[in-house]
C-alpha cells in the first residue's frame, strides 16, 4: 500500500486508474467483438444453391438411376433460366458461382462444362478458403453424383457453388 | 490501522472516533474509491447489459433464416415461421407488428426490422427467381406464413 507524508494509506493511485481503463478496454472490446460478430452462413447458401442445382439437372431413368436432363446438353441451355434463379442476383453482382461439368467415366472426356456468376471464385477463391478460415471470402459446396445413361458409359456430374454474400 | 514493532506488525483497536489527520484522509479517500468502484462496475455492467439486448443479432439470424428459407424451397409450398421473438422485440419498441418482415420481390431481399429508426433493420437477399410475389401473412403475434 502507498503511504502518503503524513503515513496515510493512498488507496486512490494512478495505478488503480490504469487498472480500471484496462478492465473497461477488455469489458469493451470483447462485448464489442462478441456481438458484431456477422452470422456467415455463406457454406449453408452454397450448399442449398447445389442442391438446387442437382434438382434441376437430374431426372431417374426407367430403372431409377440418375440420368442428366436431355436438354442440358443442348449448347443455349440456360441454367440460370432453367433453375429457376434470379439472373440479377446470382450474375450481376457477383456474390455466386455455379460451375457443373460432366465427364465420361474412363476417358474422361469432357461432355459439358457449364460456369456461371463470378468465375475467379471458382478458378481461384474457393479453394483459398476451403476450411472457412477467412470470413470475407467465399465459401463454396462440390458434389460429384454419378450419372447411368443407356448404352453409354458412366458418367461422372461435379458441381461446385459458391456464395460470398 | 497496524504498526510495526521489533519487526513485528501490531494491530491497534478499531477507532471509533477520527481524531488524527492520517485518519481522516484514510477514510475519505476509502470511501471515495468504493464510490468510484461502484460507478466503475455499474457503467460496465450497465454496457453490457445494453448491448445484450440489442436486437441487430436477432434481426441478422431472422433476415437469414427466412432468405436460405425461400431459396431452399419448392415452388408453391407454404412454409408456418414461428417468428414470436422478432414480434415481442418490436412490441418492446413500440415498432409496429406489421412493418417487421419485408419480403421485396424485385430486389430480391428480406429486411428485418424491430426498432424505428435509420441504422436499424437487416437485409438479406435470395437468389430463387419468384414469378409471382411471395405471399406473406403474419397473425402479429407468433407466426408469419410465407407462400414461395
Amino acid at each position: 500500500m502507498i503511504k502518503n507524508k503524513r503515513g496515510a494509506e493512498e488507496i486512490l493511485t494512478v495505478w488503480n486508474v490504469i487498472i480500471w481503463t484496462m478492465i473497461a478496454i477488455t469489458i469493451v472490446t470483447g462485448t464489442l467483438v462478441f456481438y458484431s460478430a456477422e452470422i456467415n452462413v455463406k457454406m449453408y447458401e452454397s450448399e442449398i444453391l447445389g442442391e438446387k442445382i442437382i434438382r434441376c439437372l437430374i431426372t431417374n431413368n426407367d430403372n431409377g438411376l440418375p440420368i442428366i436432363k436431355p436438354e442440358v446438353l443442348n449448347e443455349e441451355y440456360d441454367i440460370i433460366e432453367a433453375c429457376n434463379l434470379e439472373r440479377k442476383i446470382i450474375v450481376g453482382v457477383g456474390n455466386y458461382v455455379i460451375a457443373m461439368n460432366i465427364t465420361e467415366e474412363g476417358t474422361k472426356e469432357e461432355i459439358k462444362r457449364i460456369i456461371v456468376g463470378n468465375e475467379v471464385y471458382y478458378e481461384v477463391t474457393c479453394n483459398l478458403n476451403k476450411e472457412g478460415e477467412s470470413k470475407d471470402k467465399p465459401r463454396c459446396a462440390d458434389r460429384s453424383i454419378n450419372l447411368y445413361p443407356e448404352n453409354k458409359p458412366k458418367q461422372i456430374l461435379r458441381i461446385t457453388t459458391g456464395s460470398n454474400q | 490501522m497496524s504498526k510495526v514493532r521489533d519487526g513485528r506488525i501490531i494491530m491497534e483497536k478499531n477507532k471509533l472516533f477520527i481524531n488524527r489527520k492520517g485518519d481522516v484522509e484514510v477514510l475519505n479517500s476509502t470511501i471515495i474509491f468504493l464510490i468510484l468502484n461502484v460507478l466503475f462496475f455499474a457503467g460496465m455492467f450497465l454496457f453490457v447489459v445494453e448491448k445484450t439486448n440489442s436486437h441487430a443479432v436477432l434481426e441478422e439470424v431472422y433476415a437469414k433464416k427466412i432468405a436460405l428459407l425461400i431459396d431452399n424451397a419448392e415452388k408453391g409450398i407454404t412454409m408456418n415461421l414461428d417468428v414470436k421473438e422478432l414480434y415481442e422485440a418490436a412490441k418492446e419498441n413500440n415498432y409496429p407488428a406489421g412493418q417487421v418482415i419485408n419480403i421485396n420481390n424485385e430486389e430480391n431481399k428480406v429486411t428485418v426490422k424491430v426498432k424505428e429508426g435509420t441504422g436499424y433493420g437487416h437485409s438479406y437477399k435470395y437468389y430463387t427467381k419468384t414469378e409471382e410475389k411471395i405471399f406473406q401473412e403474419a397473425d402479429g403475434k407468433s407466426y408469419i406464413k410465407l407462400k414461395i
